[in-house]
Parts: structure tokens; sequence; C-alpha cells
């Protein structure tokens, strides 16, 4: 399955794995990982109702360009991909595009929240990759690897 | 005497001698002038006795005899008592009571009686009897002649039963395993895995959690973790994922 976005002059598609929608409709149900993160963030920021309704679509929108650019970074930097002049110019595109994209995004969070709530939201982002990095040492330990 | 008295009233009876006081005649015949019953029968007597007794007493003076200059001092002496009394003032010698006084003497005397009675009965200061009599031998008793009794009494060990020594070892170990108890809780190792996020992704699949991690994480900012937090992520595992995905992708 793959969605289709376009950053830019750039027009790459987007695949969707295993649970993880990264073009899902708004009437789709999103992961249990999606719900979790959304869910400790909501419980972080202390939303109200209509916070809450101005944020999320905003949020959901820009986790899906961001992660779009991310893909399109790695693949860029694959062993598949060829070394040149070409490959260079391309993954220093990608960067300037996630920074491009954070700001765009950093500066409408902040028209719908107040700017320690904006800041609370890129905490509480690093905080649940963290998490989930640890729990996946965990489980690996677990697992004997 | 007698004879001449009964011819005076011989002729005081006839009246004859009044024809010679013309004067006499214009005078009421009934005698004004009486005397008690008998009185001249005793007369002689009585004159005889007044004239013993004046005999008697003109010997000695007239009996009424004052200190030499007793006059001429009598105006200062009588001045000096006035003085005198009113300097004492016998009519208020202090000797007075309130009003009432002896009216509600008998209650008063009663009710002083009755609490000298209650305090009498409780008196807090009391001492066993015979207690001074036996006070110096009991002092020397229990200080210089304590060696020499051997100090023979008894010496029992407190808290030397077995329930008391089970009992203090219970609490010994009460105490140190709730020690050890509120330790742990409050660890930042059982907070972390107690928290909300830890719960919550421990029920998620390592796939979607890899899936998530390749997807939403730079790759600075895990290697960060990884090293700030010494997690145990195998590189070789997290590359060969990384790969797997990418040649999916591809």
């Amino acid at each position: 399955m793959l969605g289709s976005y376009s950053f830019g002059q750039v027009r790459v598609r987007i695949p969707v794995r295993r649970g993880y929608p990264l073009n899902r409709p708004a009437n789709q149900p999103i992961s249990k990982l999606e719900q979790i993160k959304e869910s400790f963030i909501s419980k972080q920021l202390k939303l109200t109702p209509r916070e809450s309704s101005a944020f999320w679509p905003l949020y959901r929108e820009y986790v899906q360009k961001l992660t779009a650019v991310r893909i399109l970074k790695r693949m860029n930097n694959s062993d598949k991909s060829v070394d040149g002049t070409e490959q260079i110019r391309k993954d220093l595109d990608y960067e300037s595009q996630i920074v491009a994209i954070k700001k765009q995004y950093s500066n409408q969070f902040l028209r719908v929240l107040p700017p320690e709530k904006v800041s609370e939201l890129y905490k509480s982002e690093r905080q649940f990759n963290d998490e989930a990095l640890r729990i996946l040492s965990e489980k690996s330990i677990r697992a004997g690897d | 005497m007698f004879y001449l008295y009964n011819d005076m009233k011989s002729d005081i009876e006839n009246r004859d001698w009044i024809n010679g006081y013309a004067s006499l005649k214009q005078i009421s015949p009934a005698n004004p002038f009486t005397v008690p019953a008998g009185y001249f029968n005793d007369l002689e007597d009585r004159i005889v006795s007044y004239k013993n007794l004046r005999e008697k007493y003109n010997g000695t003076g007239d009996g009424f005899t004052v200190p030499a200059g007793y006059f001429d001092e009598l105006t200062g002496n009588i001045e000096g008592r006035i003085t005198v009394e009113d300097a004492v003032n016998t009519d208020n010698l202090g000797l007075t009571v309130p009003e009432g006084y002896f009216d509600e003497l008998d209650s008063r005397i009663m009710g002083r009686v009755r609490i000298q009675e209650a305090l009498d009965s409780a008196q807090p200061f009391s001492v066993p009897a015979g207690y001074f009599e036996q006070l110096n031998k009991n002092i020397l008793d229990k200080t210089v002649n304590l060696d020499k009794a051997g100090r023979s009494g008894i010496v029992r060990k407190l808290y030397a039963t077995r329930a008391f020594k089970y009992a203090t070892a219970a609490c010994f170990a009460l105490i140190i395993g709730g020690g050890i108890l509120i330790l742990q809780l409050t660890s930042p190792q059982y907070v972390h895995t107690h928290s909300f996020l830890h719960k919550e992704l421990s029920n998620v699949p390592v796939d979607e959690i890899k899936s998530y991690l390749q997807l939403n994480v730079d790759p600075g900012d895990t290697q960060q973790t990884v090293t700030a937090e010494g997690a145990t992520v195998k590189e070789d595992n997290l590359k060969k994922a990384l790969q797997d995905y990418v040649d999916s992708v591809q």
C-alpha cells in the first residue's frame, strides 16, 4: 500500500507498513502505538476541548509530512542509492525540508496553543521516543538478542 | 413639866383668859395647830436623845471638813477631769459590734466549726503512724547499712520473656521490610516501570515499535538515547531492521 506526498519539487510514494498508516484518511482508525502517543501527548499538554479540536488535525498532518521526508532521506542514504553529487544534494535537500516543515508547523502550533504547550509538545515527543527505545531494548534483552 | 402642861390645858379649855385679848376673840376657836397623836408623850425622850447626840458629835467638830486649799484648786481639778474624760472618751471605747452581729453569730460559729472539722478530716499532709520514730533507722538502712545487708534483694530482668523477644524481632523485621518496600516504591526504576507510558508501550508488538522508531526518530536522537541511558539496543539488529525496511520500500 502506497501513499503520495509532495514536498516542493519532490513527489514520492510513501509506504504503509504493519499497521502504521502514514496516509491515513480521517475516518481510518489509527494504530495502537499512535493511540498511545496521542494519549500521552494529550495527557502532558492538558489540552482544552477547543485547543484539542484545533491541534490534533494539525499535528497529524505535521507528523505525516515529517515522516515522509525522513523516509526519502533514508532511502537516499541506503546502500542501493547511487553515490555521487546527486545523492549529497538530495540528502541536504531533505534535511532542509525537515527543518522547513518543523518551522512551518511550529508557527502553526503557536497559533492554536500557548508557547509553553508547544515546548511541552516537543519534549513529550522526545519522551515518547525515548520510552519506545527503552521498551525495544528491554524486549530485545528478554528475547536474548 | 407635866403639871405645867396640865395647867395650860385646863386654861385653854375654859377659855377665860381670852377675855383679856379682844383681838383673839376674832379668831376661830378651832385649833389649826395639831400634832400627831402621842407627840408630847415621847417628846421628852426625843429631846433627851437629841441632846445626847448633839453633845457626842459636837466634840469632833462639824464633820464636814475639806483639805486645805480644796476650793482653791477645785476649778482646776474639775477642768482637768473633764479634759481626761474627753481624751479617754469613755463613751466610745471600741467595744462595739456591727449591726445584727449577734443575730448571725450562731450561724457563723457553726459554719466555722464545720470548716475546721472538714480541714481536720482532709489533712493532706499525713504520715504513717510512727513514721518519724523510724525515719532515722530507715535512712541508715538504705544508705550506710546497705553494704552490710549484702544487697540481698532480688534482681529481676525486665523484658526477659520469650514473647517479648519475639515481638521485638517482629518489630525489627517489620521496620526493615517497610523501609525496603518504601525504597523500592520510590526508586526511579519502580516509578519508570509503573509509569503510564511504560505500561502502555509494553503491550505493543516489537515490530510496530521498530517501524515507528525507524520512521519517526532521527539517527542522532537514537544514538544519543542509547549512549546516555545505556540502552542495550544492538546496532546491528537495528541497522538490519532498517535495511529490511528500506528494501521493502524499494
